[in-house]
């Protein structure tokens, strides 16, 4: 059964036991606590307050409601649609 | 770094806020105390941004630009290659063009030419972002990319000369150009590493698990790809562990960073769940690597490897599903934004593509499919559906956003935007549409015991003159991104400055707003 399946099986192994030994780790340093405060950490300061003009009313208000009032977008050929 | 809106100077109030709203910002203490700051003061400046792509702006265009010039080589390749489908004796008098030493060529430059060129460059810029500290390392960053790129300049001109390994995916001169390839890699893993263990922030956001993880694998899974060591049917065992892992623990986990990354940024809201997101890292980092095997079913392979790797593609739909329901829940009711961006719409494409291919991928390990789909087109139409729907997607997503915040100017042409994406968009419907209605007829036919070889042929010959119209199709898209891209990049400006993060944002398919 095991006959030309020792390389893969050992490459099999190599690839899997360290991402394992990475999840012990992960959960050891408390990687997973507070898991949707951390999806906010690829925003910059301010960032949500930019009005985006694709949104509905009701986004609109959402945004409004969690972040504060929206801020002037800088670019001069967005101030006609915003 | 800045103060966090979540806790206010009380001495200074906000005035835009008076009725505290910004006080109840989801930042909890739990989260802070796990940082090695506090999450609450994290949320960097523009200026900070503006300083960390500074860091790392040499290697990124460096990186974009090879990118783009394989982007080039290696469709007018893909072109001919498809051609002699059509036109058999095209070109066949030179030696260095036949089928057999071009299609290889092709394929080299756009995997390891163009995609991994330009994911080095999105990686590079992704980790200082989310490590917030500048890139480490910038040198080692470059030099491992130019050495990258002239393996590859080695492996495909001896390829075109008719040296080369005979490997699938592994075609390059294992001698000549692979150690320079594995060089060139580490070197740039190791900048990449660098810049994590200096991390500012203790939290791993889940693009950064996705791009770290992915150095180590190429490098481990290219070397045993390449060791000649084996024979046989372990041979082509190893091989198809390589090439499988070579698409799912490389090409797919640098561009599932960035769609982390860009999605949610693009329109403005984290992503629906995330800990969908790391259910599907995990999953893919545990369960992914014997994938492979499947392409090996009805060859005198060990019925358990087989059965394994069946087994660990079935497996594969619970992180697919994990990653694209997040990544639909996160857009949904906001598909408009994909008008105003074209980075968005690349993105959510190519987003939909990974689903789309993965699920396509599952049920092509199924034997009563892949008896039909086996040796034909239909493998074809599967393998461009996700480097190109999926990856060359992603990674047009990712230049489009990332080549203005580096250059300081926005797209020159919104048309020359648009002219692109449809181009490339409907070159590629066309392609995997037309390969895939073909490649089942083909199978069919082989299949029937009445029919002669030749009826399979016949069956896919008019598919594969449509895949060559879309062939072309797709060559003359690249060709408009090039041109545009060297535009853009002539306008550079030589000092960075600080915008506000909704600023390179361009409404390319809005044309009447009130």
């Amino acid at each position: 059964m095991f006959a030309n399946s020792v390389s893969v099986i050992l490459l099999g192994i190599v690839i899997s036991v360290p991402a394992l030994l990475l999840l012990i780790w992960a959960f050891k340093h408390r990687q997973f606590d507070d898991l949707n405060e951390s999806s906010m950490v690829i925003f910059d300061e301010e960032e949500l307050r930019y009005a985006r003009p694709w949104e509905k009313p009701e986004q609109v208000q959402e945004r409004l409601a969690h972040y504060g009032s929206p801020l002037p977008n800088a670019l001069p050929e967005w101030r006609k649609w915003l | 770094m800045s103060q966090d809106p979540a806790h206010p100077d009380p001495a200074h109030p906000d005035p835009a806020h008076p009725t505290g709203h910004f006080r109840h910002h989801p930042v909890r203490e739990a989260t802070q105390r796990d940082s090695a700051i506090d999450h609450s003061k994290v949320r960097v400046s523009v200026i900070d941004t503006a300083r960390f792509d500074a860091s790392s702006r040499a290697p990124v265009l460096l990186g974009f630009l090879l990118g783009i010039l394989w982007l080039l080589q290696g469709s007018l390749l893909g072109d001919l290659t498809s051609f002699k489908f059509d036109w058999p004796d095209l070109l066949s008098a030179q030696e260095y063009l036949t089928f057999g030493r071009v299609r290889p060529a092709h394929l080299n430059m756009m995997v390891y030419g163009w995609a991994s060129s330009a994911m080095f460059a999105v990686s590079l810029w992704l980790m200082p972002r989310l490590c917030r500290t500048p890139l480490r390392w910038p040198g080692t960053a470059m030099a491992g990319i130019i050495i990258w790129n002239i393996g590859v300049f080695l492996g495909v001109a001896l390829l075109l000369t008719g040296v080369g390994d005979g490997l699938e995916w592994l075609e390059m001169d294992r001698r000549l150009a692979d150690p320079l390839l594995i060089l060139g890699a580490a070197l740039v893993g190791a900048s990449i590493w660098r810049t994590l263990a200096d991390r500012k922030v203790r939290h791993l956001y889940v693009s950064v698990w996705y791009v770290a993880a992915s150095y180590p694998w190429l490098v481990i899974i290219f070397i045993a790809g390449n060791l000649p060591i084996y024979e046989g049917v372990e041979s082509a065992a190893v091989n198809w562990f390589y090439a499988h892992n070579a698409l799912g623990l490389w090409l797919t986990t640098i561009n599932l960073g960035l769609i982390y990354f860009l999605l949610p940024k693009i329109i403005g809201r984290p992503i629906y769940s995330y800990w969908l997101s790391l259910v599907g890292f995990w999953g893919l980092a545990l369960f992914y690597s014997l994938n492979g095997m499947h392409h090996l079913i009805g060859g005198p392979m060990p019925s358990w490897m087989i059965a394994t790797s069946i087994t660990a593609s079935i497996m594969m739909v619970i992180p697919v599903l994990a990653v694209g329901i997040n990544q639909h829940m996160t857009i949904t009711g906001r598909f408009g934004a994909m008008r105003y961006s074209p980075a968005l719409t690349f993105i959510v494409l190519a987003a939909m593509s990974y689903t789309a291919v993965s699920l396509q991928g599952i049920l092509t390990a199924l034997v009563n499919v892949n008896r039909i789909t086996h040796f034909t087109h239909w493998t074809i139409a599967h393998s461009h559906l996700g480097v190109y729907m999926f990856v060359t997607m992603s990674l047009f997503g990712g230049i489009y956003y990332i080549m203005p915040r580096l250059i300081g100017r926005e797209w020159p042409s919104a048309n020359l935007i648009r002219a692109h994406f449809l181009l490339v968009g409907g070159g590629m419907v066309l392609y995997v549409v037309a390969l895939g209605i073909g490649g089942v007829l083909q199978g069919l036919d082989m299949l029937d015991a009445a029919k002669p070889f030749e009826a399979s042929v016949t069956a896919a010959k008019p598919w594969l003159l449509a895949r060559s119209v879309a062939a072309v199709l797709i060559t003359l898209g690249h060709f408009v991104f090039a041109y545009h891209a060297y535009v853009l990049y002539s306008l550079s400006k030589t000092d960075v400055v600080p915008q506000p993060p909704f600023f390179f944002i361009r409404p390319v398919l809005v044309k009447n707003i009130k």
